[in-house]
């Protein structure tokens, strides 16, 4: 008989070996592609259609004749996941791709601390940064005068409606001013269906507001503005425009989509809502999801009257950026130039997404200048030009994420939900965010 | 009963069941709804007026869940990691919680309170600093960072020594007697003898490692490695609205463990219910 | 192959038996391995030092320094706990997963155990239909958290969910199950009714068929109605069952983390947010590692703490 011993000690050595061919086939399973091999990269995003325009770039000749042999695996993650999985890796020291889409509204979680973890692209853009429109391609993604990321979108923010709807009612069209827009919406109101659908949970309605008044969450030096007078009136009116003058509603959203969620978009299909303002990316889900209303919608410049009036605000946007961990930071630049600053690069995402670039010479092309047969024959791209230089400045600060957040759920919510009033919230949100940029 | 007119008690029991039955309905019908949700294409699922079951059976989100999203090598990443880690803990545990139940040597009683100490203690104390262990061993993103960390489960021990103290000592004595090793006693005696109490602890593990979140959540990165808890929740969110494909995907992944479940109920249903009797 | 229950073998393992070292082959020479046990225990307690104590002890230790994203970890002592009492939204989590414990204790145990005496009371004796109510019961414990908040989130969807449309058909006005601030708390306590009164139930049931009915049958001889027997027999005797159904309740109310993080995230306004959401945003979201380890221990504290004051309670009920 076996000594108990011997047989004990083969079992465990052998559930060691396996254990061990486990742990490196299993470690090995899951295939690690990125950071070390420069021929090998890999790209994070959250977006298919985003992703789609990475891939593109990556196929065009402008990257491949550069770069024949790189290979680039392209992964997409859920929004939160990707950022808060790309700070672990970068936190971590290792297992972050070398290129990333970075939001614009998480990118302030990478620039806590004294160290950026992404590479410096200012020198490598030279003189190409005098094609984009700064405020909307890297102003987002600069932090302490160096940029760190490269967006394409110019997302210049416009007012839309069912043209049809107004004329028929006696409208008359485009607006002047705000006041002219709650007129009209009087007349357009009934139980069932106003013109504009509020978002209570998210900060976006206030940011662009703000912005058309003049103002921002954060001034140039970094610290809180969202007390500003301007301010103040820019939310206190979205408050009025559902409590006081019943023109509005507030826009269906859900936990994990705050922004246009399936019954958003169902709203505006059954005409419960007729009317809203945004950046290309927010028409986009109209063209995409309300099909049958092709043609009776129109745009037009943001109204005035509201603070300083000024004709546009910037909301939203994705910039691509390299990681420290890039094993080839030359390839990975070598893509996000042949994504954002190539014509044929932004076209690309244009036609898939009109998605209107932050690239001034892509304007001189053809595609962009046709009408939009979605909104009534509208020359888009145009009034997009025309406005765009009167953007305003990104002000980036550490705390973005956590301050937006914060106005979300201590502003936006309890004012929208007529539980406080505009200027109560905004100025105790000063303190809040005294706490945030202590404690980071 | 023994009180009451015959009519009394007809009408406690008409109500009673009345009642279950009410209770009963209320817990499948999310079930339902969510089978028959899996059925929809996305315009229906999102209508008004709501219907419970759908025009037509819409395998689009079954093509969906099957075609697009990873979800095959999600559910054998479950299952893999669900079958290790069962058999990994029943094991340890079972080995331990017979040392408990059938040796004394010192530190037993040290021991045993450290493990009662760590029964309430919830998983959020480690989950950082586990976080970066698993960083710094380079198991992100692999199968044992899901296997082996989570396999110590106290609650393993327990039962198992529980159950153990009830196996008389004289089995155990007269194998040694006729020259069987401790390992061979353990193998050839404990472990057939074991069997009920094995059951209760794999579908008690295999279920918390197929429904596991939070974990999988901080430790996986790459999309292949995910497991169906995981990778359902991703469907959804502001880049992404298959819902309807949620749905097929979440029943598909309800079904093996309810069947495991319909086999093994009534030892499992005894299992845990021991511990309330006991207290 | 139930082993038989013996009294001998409850009173835990022996001491050396008393034969004789009969046969030198033996491993040990006759007597029980003084080594045995710890080898068994080994595996298990070697798993468990790496990835339980080890990391127990490196978050109380992480809990005492500022360590946020890419900086160096700094000691800064109690100032994280100190942070913690100061801190509106964790003050705001646990608020709000004590009412879910509150809830959890007073109105999911009362409702199991009545639905345990209905089964007991009412149920027509058909094995079958016992089996059948058992397993519709058990469902919801052994479905995925995760799978539960998406099926809820159709479930409870202002527009388009099921309960809104049933609303509608019998006249009842529509409500705003999880985007108002009073009604996301009721839903996530209903989902978590759901879940686990079935399982609840059966705790019960299996304690109730613990009490003999001679007991009940030796009351209602004195005279006592069903509503005497079941307060000062049925119950007193269920002190056990009760113990730890009210233990297990509070100790996954504290933990609980999908059903509030997939269902609501928190919101809105942190009308949901709940402790371990709490912690995973602090910790993975935000990065403040330190502070999410302080946030961690303060729930384990919070768990020992109540758990030892039921115990307490129990002994004194107990006499």
């Amino acid at each position: 008989m076996k000594r108990k011993l011997t047989r004990r000690g083969f079992l465990k050595a052998g559930g060691g070996a396996l254990a061990g061919a486990y742990a490196l086939g299993l470690a090995g399973c899951g295939g690690s592609e990125q950071g070390g091999s420069s021929k090998n990269l890999e790209f994070w995003g959250f977006d298919e259609g985003r992703v789609d325009f990475a891939r593109a770039a990556y196929k065009s000749k402008a990257f491949k004749s550069k770069h024949g042999d790189v290979k680039i695996n392209f992964r997409i993650l859920p929004y939160e996941q990707m950022h808060n999985k790309l700070l672990t890796a970068l936190v971590s020291g290792e297992g972050a791709p070398d290129i990333a889409d970075i939001e614009i509204s998480r990118f302030s979680l990478f620039i806590k601390g004294d160290h950026v973890p992404l590479l410096g692209l200012k020198k490598r853009m030279g003189d190409d940064i005098n094609d984009i429109y700064r405020p909307a391609a890297v102003d987002p993604w600069s932090w302490k005068g160096e940029i760190y990321g490269v967006g394409n979108e110019l997302n210049t923010v416009v007012m839309a409606y069912r043209k049809d709807i107004l004329e028929s009612a006696g409208v008359k069209l485009p607006f002047e001013t705000w006041d002219d827009v709650i007129a009209a919406g009087k007349k357009v109101s009934t139980g069932d269906r106003k013109m504009f659908a509020i978002h209570d949970l998210s900060f976006g309605d206030h940011y662009m507001l703000m912005q058309e008044a003049g103002t921002a969450y954060f001034d140039a030096n970094g610290n809180y503005n969202g007390d500003d007078p301007r301010s103040i009136e820019a939310m206190q009116f979205l408050h009025d425009l559902v409590y006081k003058y019943k023109i509005a509603g507030i826009a269906p959203a859900a936990a994990n989509n705050t922004w246009a969620p399936p019954q958003y978009m169902a709203a505006f299909r059954a005409e419960r809502f007729i009317a809203t303002w945004g950046p290309p990316w927010h028409l986009s889900y109209f063209i995409d999801q309300v099909p049958d209303q092709e043609g009776k919608w129109t745009v037009q410049e943001l109204p005035e009257g509201l603070g300083d009036s000024r004709p546009t605000a910037n909301y939203g946007g994705t910039g691509q950026a390299i990681t420290e961990q890039s094993g080839n930071p030359q390839a990975s630049w070598d893509l996000i130039k042949a994504a954002n600053l190539t014509k044929e690069g932004v076209l690309f995402d244009f036609k898939a997404r009109t998605a209107y670039p932050a690239y001034k010479p892509a304007y001189d092309d053809p595609a962009l200048a046709e009408p939009s047969d979605y909104f009534g024959g509208a020359k888009i791209g145009q009034i997009y030009s025309d406005i765009a230089d009167a953007l305003p400045a990104f002000r980036q600060s550490p705390v973005w994420a956590d301050t937006t957040l914060a106005i979300q759920r201590d502003v936006i919510t309890p004012v929208m939900s007529d539980k406080t009033d505009a200027k109560t919230a905004l100025t105790e949100m000063k303190g809040t965010v005294e706490d945030l940029q202590k404690n980071q | 009963m023994i009180t009451g007119n015959r009519v009394a008690t007809r009408l406690w029991q008409v109500l009673g069941n009345a009642v279950l039955l009410l209770v009963i309905f209320l817990t499948v019908m999310p079930y339902v709804y969510m089978v028959s949700a899996s059925f929809k294409p996305g315009e229906e699922l999102f209508s008004i007026p709501v219907q419970l079951f759908p025009d037509s059976l819409y395998l689009g989100n079954y093509d969906l869940l099957f075609g697009k999203t990873n979800f095959v090598r999600w559910f054998f990443n479950s299952v893999f990691i669900g079958v290790s880690r069962m058999v990994l803990a029943v094991l340890i545990s079972l080995m331990a919680g017979y040392a408990f139940a059938k040796f004394d040597f010192r530190f037993k009683n040290a021991l045993f309170i450290m493990l009662l100490a760590t029964l309430t203690l919830p998983i959020y104390v480690l989950i950082v600093p586990l976080y970066s262990m698993m960083v710094t061993f380079g198991w992100t993103d692999s199968y044992i960072a899901l296997i082996l960390p989570l396999a110590a489960q106290a609650i393993g021990v327990f039962l198992s020594r529980q159950y153990l103290l009830s196996i008389p000592d004289e089995i155990l004595d007269s194998a040694r007697v006729d020259g069987a090793g401790e390992w061979g006693i353990f193998w050839r005696i404990i472990m057939p003898l074991s069997q009920p109490v094995i059951a209760v602890m794999g579908i008690l593990f295999f279920t918390a490692s197929w429904n596991d979140y939070i974990w999988p959540l901080v430790v996986l990165t790459k999309d292949q490695m995910y497991t169906v808890s995981l990778g359902l929740p991703t469907l959804v969110g502001p880049y992404s609205q298959e819902y309807g494909a949620v749905m097929a995907g979440s029943f598909l992944s309800a079904v093996p463990i309810m069947i495991i479940f319909l086999i093994m109920q009534r030892r499992f249903i005894e299992g845990i219910t021991q511990g309330a009797v006991k207290g | 192959m139930q082993p038989q229950l013996d009294e001998a073998g409850q009173a835990g393992a022996r001491k050396t038996p008393p034969r004789g070292a009969t046969s030198k082959r033996r491993w040990g020479g006759g007597r029980r391995s003084a080594v045995a046990p710890y080898l068994f225990l080994l595996p298990f307690f070697a798993i468990y030092c790496a990835f339980l104590l080890y990391p127990t002890f490196s978050a109380l230790w992480l809990s005492f320094q500022k360590a946020v994203a890419l900086d160096t970890p700094s000691f800064i002592g109690l100032d994280n706990y100190v942070r913690l009492v100061q801190d509106e939204r964790y003050l705001h989590a646990l608020r709000n997963t004590t009412v879910y414990a509150l809830a959890s204790v007073f109105i999911l145990s009362p409702l199991a155990l009545a639905v345990a005496l209905a089964i007991r009371s009412f149920l027509v004796p058909s094995v079958n239909l016992k089996s059948f109510y058992r397993i519709s019961l058990f469902l919801p414990f052994v479905t995925s958290l995760v799978v539960i908040a998406l099926m809820f989130s159709l479930v409870f969807n202002k527009d388009f969910g099921l309960l809104n449309s049933f609303f509608r058909s019998v006249g009842l006005p529509e409500l705003n199950w999880l985007g108002s601030e009073r009604l996301a708390m009721v839903s996530i306590v209903l989902v978590g009714i759901w879940t686990y009164l079935g399982v609840n139930s059966l705790y019960f049931l299996a304690g109730l068929q613990n009490i003999p009915h001679e007991l009940n049958e030796a009351a209602a001889i004195d005279g006592a109605n069903r509503r005497k027997t079941f307060l000062y027999v049925t119950l007193p005797l269920l002190r056990p069952t009760i113990l730890f159904v009210v233990i297990q309740a509070t100790i996954f109310s504290y933990q609980l983390f999908e059903i509030p993080f997939l269902l609501t995230n928190g919101g809105p306004s942190d009308a949901t947010l709940f402790l371990s959401p709490y912690l995973y945003e602090v910790g993975f979201s935000q990065f403040d590692r330190g502070y999410a380890a302080a946030i961690g221990y303060s729930m384990a504290i919070i768990s020992i703490f109540l758990t030892v004051i039921q115990l307490l309670l129990y002994r004194r009920f107990n006499r």
